[in-house]
């Protein structure tokens, strides 16, 4: 009796250790099956963020080509147009001492072409110093009349690695220059370049309007910044009170 | 000594620490610590195991033995492995607390219910195969929680199949363990054929599980590379 009760006990205990085994290969299978379904959701995220990244770029790029052809635009109607019909008078002019004016103003008309025509390559924007841009940017301002201008940054060499990353940085910059162009009316732009080790640091500053940030935040694009800065995954924060003015700080990592 | 290679068990146990060994002797250059602990784990249990066998043929008691070194010190080595596999901080704190706790009860055992030199230390197995499942579960748990290995499949981690395995065996083994003293029980009397059906139970997830240890490193080199999800 005694031997049938103990081959009971082991025949539970077979029964229990094979039953056991099976819960654990059935538990072990699950955990492949969600580590599966985890990875294919991963990849699907990753795609939709390469999507969005390419998307992003190629808003920044065709932005960047509208912003400089109507800047080209504006140059040869107000600029070089003007400086040709200033030739025109001068060289129509039967003194002697206007084919020496003229060609001085011939002379300065080629710079400017020189100059436009720099804009328009496509390369130009890859190989340009990212300080010495952003300065041209800010000269641009200051030419037109709009208000001054002030650009801090290091004495070395900004180097983005990234041509993709400098591309939307760029953009960002123009947009939060247009930003207070058209929105701020500011006496004075600053632009404050710092770098550390392995991060840039930017700052956009207007002493103009400002805004409620609660208020406005959808309305200025500034989601736009948000979605481009993340892109690069890089952090954008903005400080704004009406009547104080807007400070725009971006960073990345290099 | 050529019939104890006969036995499928010693025979898995040898094919796994020599496949362990070859793999370090083929990647050498690969400073993975843990592929030492393996080997050192694998090398333990085929000495143990052989010099039980050469104990168990000169009708000489294993029980010290196993005691010792399966019950404690084979125990004491997995959580060694499992300290280097663990990357979280719950992890890494379980792996030295529970030994802690584990020599603790093996001294209370010994103390209170099960004498060292003179009973098996099943109440002890069963506390260490306990621990061992829960460390398993809490692993698997971790790479789902933290997305661990999210750019491989998980068949293609070492870790993945010795864990598996570890779980596999210590989830039946715990009671088995229990029933070693009604196995000796049954062995004078007619129904021997269940304490045969659990040893040899016993031994089958065990030997798959040493041939596991032995070959884990070698399955990414197999399986790797072609099925790698490839992020670019």
């Amino acid at each position: 009796m005694a031997t049938d009760d103990i081959s009971f006990e082991l025949f539970i205990m077979l029964v229990a250790g094979i039953v056991g085994l099976f819960l654990m290969a059935t538990f072990v299978v699950s955990m492949v099956l969600i580590h599966r379904q985890r990875q294919l959701r991963n990849q699907h995220k990753i795609e939709l963020l390469k999507a969005e990244y390419q998307n992003t770029l190629l808003n920044a790029e065709k932005e960047i080509r509208e912003d400089t052809l109507h800047y080209v635009s504006q140059e040869l109607h107000d600029n070089i147009g003007q400086m040709l019909s200033l030739t025109k008078l001068v060289l129509s002019n039967p003194d002697p001492s206007a084919v020496s004016e003229g060609r001085q103003l011939i002379n300065s008309i080629i710079k400017e072409v020189r100059s436009l025509s720099k804009s328009i390559n496509r390369d130009y924007i890859k190989d340009v110093d990212f300080g010495d841009f952003l300065l041209e940017e800010l000269e641009k301002i200051e030419r037109s009349g709009f208000c001054k201008t002030k650009l801090t940054r290091p004495e070395s060499r900004i180097v983005i690695g990234d041509a993709n990353k400098k591309l939307i940085l760029i953009r960002l910059v123009q947009e939060c220059l247009n930003n207070a162009i058209k929105h701020a009316e500011p006496s004075t732009i600053e632009i404050d370049i710092s770098q550390d080790a392995d991060r840039l640091l930017l700052e956009v500053t207007d002493d103009g309007k400002g805004f409620d940030k609660q208020l406005s935040y959808s309305g200025l694009g500034l989601r736009n910044l948000q979605s481009r800065m993340e892109a690069i995954e890089g952090k954008l924060d903005l400080d704004s009170s009406p009547g104080v003015g807007t400070r725009i700080s971006m960073s990345i990592v290099l | 000594m050529i019939d104890i290679l006969l036995k499928p068990y010693n025979l898995s146990l040898l094919i796994g620490l020599l496949a362990a060994i070859g793999y370090k002797i083929r990647y050498f250059h690969e400073k993975e610590s843990v592929q030492w602990t393996i080997i050192g784990l694998l090398l333990f249990v085929v000495c143990f195991e052989f010099y039980a066998y050469h104990l168990f043929s000169q009708k000489k008691s294993t029980l010290i033995l196993y005691n010792i070194c399966m019950v404690c010190l084979e125990t004491l080595i997995l959580f060694v492995y499992f300290r280097q596999i663990s990357t979280s901080i719950l992890l890494k704190r379980y792996t030295i607390v529970f030994p802690i706790v584990f020599l603790l009860f093996v001294l209370l055992n010994h103390f209170l219910w099960q004498s060292f030199l003179t009973s098996y230390q099943s109440y002890s197995f069963f506390v260490a195969a306990i621990g061992i499942c829960l460390f398993c579960c809490l692993y698997f748990w971790e790479i789902i929680r933290y997305n661990r290995f999210i750019d491989q499949p998980l068949y293609s981690v070492p870790h993945f199949w010795n864990i598996a395995l570890l779980l596999a065996f210590f989830s039946a083994a715990f009671l088995f363990s229990l029933s070693v003293t009604k196995i000796q029980f049954l062995i004078f009397e007619q129904h021997r054929f269940l304490g045969d059906l659990l040893t040899i139970l016993n031994q089958i997830l065990a030997g798959l599980l040493y041939l596991t240890l032995g070959f884990s490193f070698w399955i990414p080199k197999v399986v790797g590379p072609k099925s790698q999800i490839k992020i670019t």
